[in-house]
């Protein structure tokens, strides 16, 4: 007889299964593994703590889930496992945004992202990579705290999303070499070599970790879509939208081999002795940008970025009721970017091809001191205060150049060089009131001789209502001091920002956590208000004539010429409902995970309310791995959606404004040791994506013309295979 | 440029300052002393001979190396840990926090308070091959702060893997102290032979 309510019948099945299961073993150790899997995070309040009890969204990302759910990327880490977070593909680095919110340009700039806690934002635009440029060994990785919704009460500008701290492996956890090589067959390969060991020296005990790592990919060979960009306004014929073309008006229509690559060697480094740690990354990433505006698959249309790192810190206990712990730190970043251009409104010089090019470097040196004062000493109530102080520089030049001479098309703007000090200060109180109930609050002042003094302040509180139940609230602020770049540079196509602020951002966030056993339910709310958000707004034709007559640029006009500048344009509201459910069976023999986000952000400017582009309203993200043991692989599926979300370019631009379909990434994964052969390890996977355009207009028809009323949308590069290998000595 | 350079100096002079002093010990314990307490409270109930050992109460020593600020506060954190939990191996619970260097006085401290727990904070690195043979004979669970302690000779212990605690187990230190952990729990741990 067929059951009259299936469901309901799988539904009571999948409950009677888990009841099945803690008879089976929860009698025994179902509260000892629910404590087992119990993360701890320490980088929402610098303090080693319960996820549960943290004074926020906290989620730790495991080595184990990346490797068995063919996680490549850090990208990939927050799309396939974190809750609350979604990446973007641009085909140039990715973006990221959080709770409904992505800020699309903005480079990575509203995540702080953090290395063993050094924050690897660059400190020219503050912005961050996620994608393979990132510079960070996946199999290096421990774990990778992401601590969502506003975070600068402790760390300072640019936590405005939260932060992603990725922590490396001690030494015992990745002793010997390590050899690894990963194709995505067959556009990429990555090699690599590591090694972990630990010694004895001034009869203090050390460690050493280190990788060293090539990346290299050329293609997928995308098929980008016919754009008709029309007659040219400047030179009258239809544009030419490559080198060698001729005025055809005509860009994409065909696969782009030339104009997908990146490459990227990059190293880390930490050495451990005593009490203090050296930490040493650096990384260089080259990659192509093929969507602008600009000529079609041209190669040298694209990025390089340098970035080198150290970091000192050491810690001591003076006395049972006082810790201090000094940093140093300074980093160094140079980034050079191309831009080439053959149409008339692009490159208003004549029929040649230009290259816009502009380069900057920066550095920052600082000192970071804090200490703790475990006032009881029993960690009841314990004081942070810390001060940081860092000296930076930026230097920037922008010029133009004729791609076929080599010569300036006119003079060298004069660009950036500027360097301050910047100082902070931060205090934060953890109460334990009574064992349920723990009290949070601080504040931070950050200085810089551009702004104002900003305070940014948190209070959260978190109760242990029942066994395994923790209901936690904070209020929280955030803030993003524009870069340099931003305040005062000026590049050929863009003039100077005009007295732009700090962007703020304050959230109220109510989260409900409960364990049972190894199985862990999230469950939350929040309200976001986003204020001065900084964009590069286009200049109207009355604008761009005024900047030009008052030698803010020295593009010489024409009508429809693109020019910007960097504004504090809007604010953003930002509410929604976030949850996550994941877990193990038998003893982790069966893994789960889930997680569903709902938000709405809704742009207001002086124009009214405007949804924000490329933000997804729904994502979320589920998996399951089956761990089979001895010589048997582990085999994991893995899938993120994202819903329906504007384009980038759908604020009137076009109509109807554009839209991209909800995207579907599935990924299976079988992972393991070589039979026969337990010192080697595989990675087999493959991925699909079930939409074949994502969230960005490409090409040089950035508004509805007569020849092309319809956007053209980034296209996606939908299966891929992956194997990875990785030999250890 | 010159009043950067002196910044920078005095950046560097500072940090120096802070390395030449060393008055905690150089392991710091990667798991927090909340959750040490809930897990070693939760495995003793595991422990077929914990009752027996115990009687009806469950004495938990907490040694501290003298004159390091990290073991006292080892100590001192999991004293208020275990207070705020009601059983310890669903027997009530009482700690004694001892400075303590010589394994031999650890030794006959656990004889003399019956202790069904020793646990051992941060500092103790070279002193635990001597506290491994002094406990060998002794019906005791002896516990380690840091992960090291463990494959040296201290029966349990504590690291933090990918994020997540992981327990450690030294079995053949286990049997001579005779705690005995069934296999669904031996199958949680990292267990060293």
């Amino acid at each position: 007889m067929k059951p009259r309510y299936p469901a309901a019948c799988w539904l009571l099945g999948g409950l009677l299964g888990l009841a099945g299961e803690r008879s089976a073993f929860a009698e025994d150790t179902s509260a000892l593994e629910g404590l087992l899997s119990e993360p701890i995070v320490s980088s929402a309040s610098k303090q080693a703590e319960d996820a549960s009890s943290a004074p926020a969204l906290s989620t730790s990302l495991t080595a184990e889930d990346l490797r068995r759910y063919g996680v490549r990327t850090l990208a990939e880490a927050l799309d396939f496992l974190a809750i609350a977070v979604s990446t973007s593909e641009n085909l140039s680095g990715g973006e990221v945004g959080a709770r409904g919110v992505l800020l699309t340009g903005d480079h990575g700039s509203h995540f702080l992202v953090m290395v063993d806690g050094y924050a690897v934002n660059d400190p020219l635009r503050g912005g961050s990579t996620l994608g393979v440029g990132a510079g960070t060994p996946l199999e290096l990785i421990d774990h990778i705290e992401i601590i969502v919704g506003p975070g600068s009460v402790l760390y300072g500008s640019n936590a405005m999303f939260g932060l992603v701290n990725v922590v490396t492996k001690r030494a015992k956890d990745y002793e010997g070499v390590h050899v690894i090589a990963e194709s995505a067959l067959p556009i990429s390969v990555r090699v690599a070599a590591g090694a972990g060991t630990t010694f004895t020296l001034f009869g203090q005990q050390g460690e050493l970790t280190t990788q060293l790592e090539y990346y290299k990919q050329k293609g997928p060979d995308l098929f980008f879509d016919l754009a008709d960009t029309g007659i040219d306004r400047f030179t009258g014929q239809p544009g030419r939208n490559s080198r060698d073309g001729g005025p055809t008006g005509l860009w994409g229509g065909a696969r782009a081999t030339n104009a997908l690559y990146a490459e990227s060697p990059s190293a880390l480094l930490r050495v451990g002795l005593g009490n203090t740690e050296l930490h040493l990354q650096a990384a260089y990433y080259k990659h192509a940008s093929p969507t602008g505006p600009g000529d079609f698959d041209d190669p040298d249309t694209g990025d390089r970025e340098t970035r080198a790192s150290i970091g000192l810190n050491h810690r001591i206990a003076v006395s049972t009721l006082l810790d201090v712990s000094a940093r140093a730190y300074a980093t160094y970043y140079e980034s050079k970017s191309a831009f080439i251009a053959s149409r008339g409104v692009l490159c208003p010089f004549g029929l040649v091809t230009c290259n816009y090019v502009d380069n900057g470097r920066a550095h920052w040196v600082g000192l970071e001191l804090q200490s703790t004062w475990d006032w009881f000493r029993d960690n009841r109530f314990v004081t942070i205060l810390g001060a940081d102080a860092r000296q930076r520089s930026v230097a920037s030049t922008s010029e133009t150049r004729d791609v076929e001479t080599g010569g300036s098309l006119y003079p060298t703007a004069t660009g950036l060089d500027n360097s301050d000090v910047i100082t902070a200060g931060y205090a934060q109180q953890t109460w334990s009131i009574a064992p349920p109930v723990k009290l949070s609050g601080g504040a931070r002042v950050d200085s810089d001789p551009r702004f104002k003094p900003v305070v940014t302040p948190r209070v959260a509180a978190s109760w242990n209502l029942w066994s395994g139940g923790t209901l936690k609230g904070s209020y929280s602020t955030a803030f993003r001091a524009p870069s340099w770049d931003e305040t005062d540079n000026s590049t050929s196509r863009r003039i100077q920002a005009d007295d732009l602020q700090p962007e703020k951002v304050q959230s109220f966030d109510v989260n409900l956590e409960h364990h049972i056993g190894a199985h862990r339910l999230v469950l939350g709310g929040f309200y976001s208000h986003w204020d001065n958000l900084v964009e590069l707004a286009p200049l109207s034709d009355a604008e761009a004539i005024r900047a030009i007559r008052n030698g803010q640029t020295k593009v010489p006009f024409t009508p429809g010429i693109q020019l910007t500048q960097y504004r504090n344009t809007s604010d953003v509201t930002n509410y929604g409902l976030n949850t996550g459910f994941e877990g193990s069976l038998h003893s982790g023999f069966f893994l789960y995970g889930f997680s569903l986000t709902g938000a709405l952000a809704e742009r207001l400017t002086s124009a009214g309310t405007t949804r924000l582009p490329v933000a997804p309203q729904i994502f979320g993200n589920a998996r399951l791995a089956f761990v089979l043991g001895h010589d048997l692989p582990t085999l994991a599926f893995a899938t993120h959606f994202l819903g329906a979300r504007p384009a980038d370019l759908s604020n009137g631009q076009f109509s109807p404004d554009p839209f991209a379909h909800p995207q579907v990434e599935l990924r299976l994964t079988a992972s393991g040791d070589v039979p026969f052969l337990k010192a080697l390890s595989y990675r087999l996977s493959a991925n699909y994506a079930v939409a074949d355009r994502g969230a960005y207009v490409v090409g040089p028809v950035t508004s509805g013309i007569a020849s092309q009323t319809a956007p053209q949308l980034i296209p996606v590069d939908r299966f891929r295979t992956t194997l990875g290998l990785q030999y250890a000595f | 440029m010159r009043s950067s350079r002196r910044q920078l100096l005095g950046f560097a002079a500072s940090l120096a300052a802070l390395s030449l002093s060393r008055r905690g010990s150089a392991q710091s314990m990667p798991v927090p002393t909340g959750a040490q307490a809930e897990l070693i409270a939760k495995l003793a109930g595991f422990d077929r001979n914990f009752a027996a050992r115990a009687g009806s109460k469950a004495v938990i020593i907490l040694a501290a190396m003298p004159g390091d600020a990290d073991s006292m506060s080892a100590a001192l954190e999991m004293k208020a840990a275990f207070a705020r939990l009601p059983t310890v191996g669903n027997l009530p619970h009482e700690e004694l926090i001892v400075t303590q260097s010589s394994p031999g006085a650890l030794a006959d401290l656990v004889r003399a308070k019956r202790a069904a727990i020793v646990y051992l904070g941060p500092g103790f690195d070279k002193q635990i091959p001597a506290i491994r043979d002094a406990l060998s004979s002794l019906d005791v669970l002896s516990v380690g702060a840091i992960p090291g302690y463990v494959p040296s000779g201290i029966v349990l212990g504590f690291d933090l893997v990918s994020g997540r605690p992981k327990l450690l187990i030294q079995v053949v230190q286990a049997r001579k102290q005779k705690v005995a952990f069934p296999a669904s729990v031996l199958s949680l741990m990292k267990v060293y032979p």
